[in-house]
């Protein structure tokens, strides 16, 4: 195949706008997204030669990213940081945002509840809801089986419906607002 | 999809697919009319496809944000090719990290060996980065066979003991070249990489192994899921692993036996 450099390049840059986006929401924070995004293609062009020639390049490069956000919590974990706090701060901002009916206000915000869902939940739902990849290809990018990645993704589905629905469902418990510090 | 005129009943998936437009027109058809038929799924899913859009906006921006100048490919390469200059600790560096978690998690399996805990490290590193190598076609190594002299020179330096690139040519193998990889505990590492008469590939993996518990004598060791399979010993402090895929394992000892009498002849090792 080969092609060099400018096909690697034209392989590779129309998906960093998703490879941000993806990364933005699952970090909150533009610059630690970026880092990660760079991380991400740094790796990539070194491994350019080691990619599979049939691979498609953006579930690839999706690949990448997932693997050293996962890499990284790990290691932020070990050290016990706390997780990158949301830019909005909003549960800094607002301590008094514990009343219930306030936090139905807040489930209201898509982009909000969906921190409320476990990380592997949040991951499918952005691969398969956002950046549109199938369920087989993003069983693949998380190294999971495809019903794994259904189960993920419907009962991901359906917490997110109940936190902005403000449905206190018995299997949910209450909301858990997991950033706050 | 159907059987007899029966269509298959509503699942979940169907109800997932729905929601992604994932469903073929025909099966598409069906959901909706099953979802006209139950509206209380219909309403918590159609609640469901609100918040996929809503997520999907929310995001929108970010999207369309321009892309800032460090994320370019040309200035990550121009960058990566300024840090190349400094030295090749750096492909070791991408080696390493390659071989500990990069393609394995793409592939979601298989790289790493099957029990590779249970395994020698210095082993379980040669099997992986045979796997992985020499089954690149592109750039099976960093330095070819034609600078060989240079090749083993670099190779000597930052192993920190002579080398010799064994000569298989009369088993019928052809040095390629080598490279300079990490072990996992950080010791540099040297895999040459030869091709037999069918162009198929064989590796020779060495590095320190100050580890205890074998000896001279020749051990067998295999991924099975992929056939990779070695013949490897550790001698004086260092570790030695001849590797291939699919070669029969008595042709495979041989050639670990000429390795092993050319090391210990050469008395460079």
């Amino acid at each position: 195949m080969g092609g060099g450099e400018p096909a690697m390049a034209a392989l590779i840059e129309p998906h960093i706008p998703a490879l941000r986006r993806f990364a933005w929401a699952l970090l909150r924070d533009t610059t630690a997204a970026d880092d990660l995004v760079q991380d991400c293609l740094e790796r990539a062009i070194a491994r350019w030669h080691l990619r599979r020639q049939d691979a498609d390049a953006k579930a690839w490069l999706f690949a990448i990213l997932h693997n050293l956000f996962r890499m990284g919590r790990r290691s932020a974990s070990r050290r016990g940081q706390a997780m990158p706090l949301d830019e909005e701060g909003w549960m800094v901002a607002d301590p008094t945002a514990e009343h219930v009916a306030e936090h139905r206000l807040i489930w209201r915000d898509a982009l909000l509840a969906l921190d409320a869902l476990a990380e592997e939940q949040r991951v499918v739902l952005l691969l398969v809801g956002v950046e549109d990849f199938s369920y087989e290809a993003a069983a693949q990018l998380t190294g999971v089986p495809v019903g794994t990645v259904m189960s993920r993704l419907s009962r991901g589905r359906e917490r997110l419906r109940r936190l902005i629905a403000g449905d206190s469902a018995p299997d949910t418990g209450k909301p858990q607002l997991r950033r706050v510090k | 999809m159907t059987v007899n005129g029966d269509p298959l009943p509503v699942g979940e998936d169907d109800l997932q697919g729905w929601l992604d437009g994932h469903l073929g027109q025909e099966r598409h058809a069906r959901v909706e009319a099953w979802l006209a038929e139950n509206a209380d799924t219909a309403t918590r899913f159609r609640a469901m496809a609100t918040q996929r859009q809503a997520l999907r906006s929310s995001l929108g921006e970010r999207y369309a944000a321009p892309v800032p100048a460090r994320l370019r490919v040309a200035h990550l390469l121009t960058a990566r090719r300024q840090s190349r200059l400094h030295g090749l600790h750096r492909i070791a560096a991408v080696a390493a990290w390659l071989l500990i978690g990069g393609v394995a998690g793409w592939a979601g399996h298989g790289l790493v060996p099957q029990g590779a805990t249970a395994m020698r490290p210095m082993v379980a590193e040669a099997l992986s980065a045979h796997r992985v190598f020499a089954a690149d076609a592109a750039r099976p190594v960093e330095v070819a066979a034609a600078q060989e002299a240079q090749l083993v020179g670099w190779l000597s330096n930052r192993l920190g003991r002579p080398l010799v690139a064994p000569d298989l040519a009369p088993l019928g193998y052809s040095l390629l070249g080598g490279r300079l990889l990490a072990g996992a505990a950080g010791d540099p590492a040297a895999q040459l990489m030869y091709a037999g008469p069918g162009a198929e590939r064989l590796t020779v993996y060495l590095r320190a192994d100050r580890a205890g518990g074998a000896g001279t004598e020749f051990r067998f060791a295999e991924m099975p899921a992929q056939g990779v399979t070695a013949f490897w010993w550790v001698d004086r402090g260092f570790g030695f692993a001849v590797a291939a895929e699919g070669l029969e394992r008595v042709m495979l000892q041989r050639v670990a036996e000429s390795v092993h009498r050319q090391v210990a002849r050469s008395q460079a090792l």
